[in-house]
């Protein structure tokens, strides 16, 4: 119940929701690529063998979950070694995203897929390594030309959340110490509401963030 | 009788949607293009362009074809075959245009919508000359727009990626708005072709 006193649960539940759907494409070995704290290692293993992350030494995220260090851009693994890749909004954090999905390409097994999120109306975060942001035709070009054969790409959010976090997030610079607690009432409503607009209307144009999925042929 | 409930309320919350949606969704498409404009007329003024100018994906009777006077050297180019532009081909690739031919390139919300944005600033680099200015605008806290597709947003970082080190960014300005730093609407450059000086040796 604590979870939803938060200004941005709801961002946390839809990538969580996103990974749930994705599982019919995860089986057998795993590379996380920008692991982080591996938010999602719950919901991934019992459906796979193992389950390798891989992180820049330098990262500002959590570094004891790190299996092996490395980039996107250069992965020390030999080629066709996993099956199944995911990269959780890491992509826009990437300065050569081709050079990425051409790693990605080869290090994966044939008819073994990519599973990426990220996100395309956000704000500048971790600066300065925040390089890009991708809409559906920049993925879809950029896998496409690098031999993927895309399976699903899908928006995430409509405008209505996209807004409503983005509001949630301004007032969270004011909510400190006890107005922490007074403020997410507002935070818990905001997003409630956000959730039923982009029901009923979901302008896609202004999406939060994608997930691709995309199969090595 | 639940259903009938439902089906009530979804209908009026749409007509409130359709109502207050364009007052409460901001679009920044009219202050982006104030900027574009503001833009254009800061580098005529401030820049010291020479002939030829090339100019990529002008709007019809847009702000830049009424900038330049008749008899200045200002060809346009388009993807489009239908335009009326000067030259028809597609930034990305372009060989019909000679090595080093232009002295400035204005490129006013193109780049976001090439599909690879890298190589397009390799030719673009490629056609122009030593010490020739590249005039850049590409939004960046904006929805998905037309006419051929939107593939790209570039942050501040990601821009420094693209044109250095081929070229020396001269002025990079970023419209933010007031009170959210983190989301800038729109990224204006100024980037010069570096001249490479000759070496004793050659």
């Amino acid at each position: 119940m604590n979870k939803f006193l938060t200004h941005n649960w709801l961002a946390h539940e839809i990538n969580r929701k996103c990974t749930l759907s994705v599982l019919k494409y995860v089986k057998g070995d795993l590379l996380d690529i920008g692991c982080g704290e591996k938010p999602y290692f719950d919901i991934l293993t019992p459906h796979i063998n193992e389950y390798v992350g891989l992180d820049m030494p330098d990262t500002l995220h959590a570094k004891d979950e790190i299996d092996v260090h490395g980039t996107a851009c250069n992965q020390p693994f030999k080629d066709s070694s996993f099956n199944t890749i995911v990269s959780f909004q890491v992509m826009e954090h990437v300065n050569e995203p081709n050079q990425m999905v051409a790693e990605i390409y080869r290090v994966l097994r044939k008819g073994g897929y990519a599973i990426l999120t990220t996100p395309f109306m956000w704000g500048l975060h971790e600066e300065p390594r925040d390089f890009y942001r991708y809409t559906k035709y920049g993925l879809k070009y950029l896998f496409e030309k690098n031999g993927f054969e895309i399976e699903e790409l899908k928006a995430n959010t409509g405008y209505w959340i996209m807004a409503g976090l983005r509001f949630n997030y301004y007032l969270a610079r004011f909510g400190r110490g006890y107005l922490k607690y007074l403020l997410s009432p507002i935070y818990y409503l905001v997003q409630v509401l956000s959730l039923v607009l982009d029901k009923i209307d979901k302008v896609e144009t202004d999406t939060a963030s994608y997930l691709l999925v995309a199969r090595k042929i | 009788m639940f259903n009938y409930l439902k089906l009530t309320i979804r209908t009026c919350l749409r007509h409130f949607y359709r109502l207050l949606a364009p007052t409460i969704r901001r679009d920044y498409v009219p202050q982006v293009r104030k900027n574009v404009n503001w833009f254009l007329r800061h580098c005529l003024n401030d820049l010291p362009l020479r002939e030829p100018v090339l100019d990529i994906g002008p709007q019809k009777d847009g702000y830049s074809t009424k900038l330049f006077s008749k008899n200045f050297d200002y060809r346009t180019l388009d993807i489009n075959p239908d335009s009326n532009a000067d030259i028809i081909a597609n930034i990305c690739w372009m060989p019909e245009i000679l090595s080093e031919t232009f002295n400035a390139i204005i490129c006013t919300e193109v780049l976001e919508h090439t599909k690879n944005p890298f190589s397009a600033i390799a030719e673009l680099h490629r056609i122009l000359k030593p010490g020739g200015y590249l005039l850049l605008t590409t939004p960046f806290n904006l929805r998905i727009h037309g006419p051929s597709p939107d593939c790209w947003r570039f942050t501040e970082e990601g821009l420094k990626i693209l044109l250095e080190p081929e070229f020396e960014i001269i002025e990079l300005r970023s419209i933010v708005p007031l009170l959210r730093r983190e989301m800038p609407i729109h990224y204006t450059v100024i980037a010069q072709k570096i001249e490479h000086k000759k070496g004793k040796h050659e």
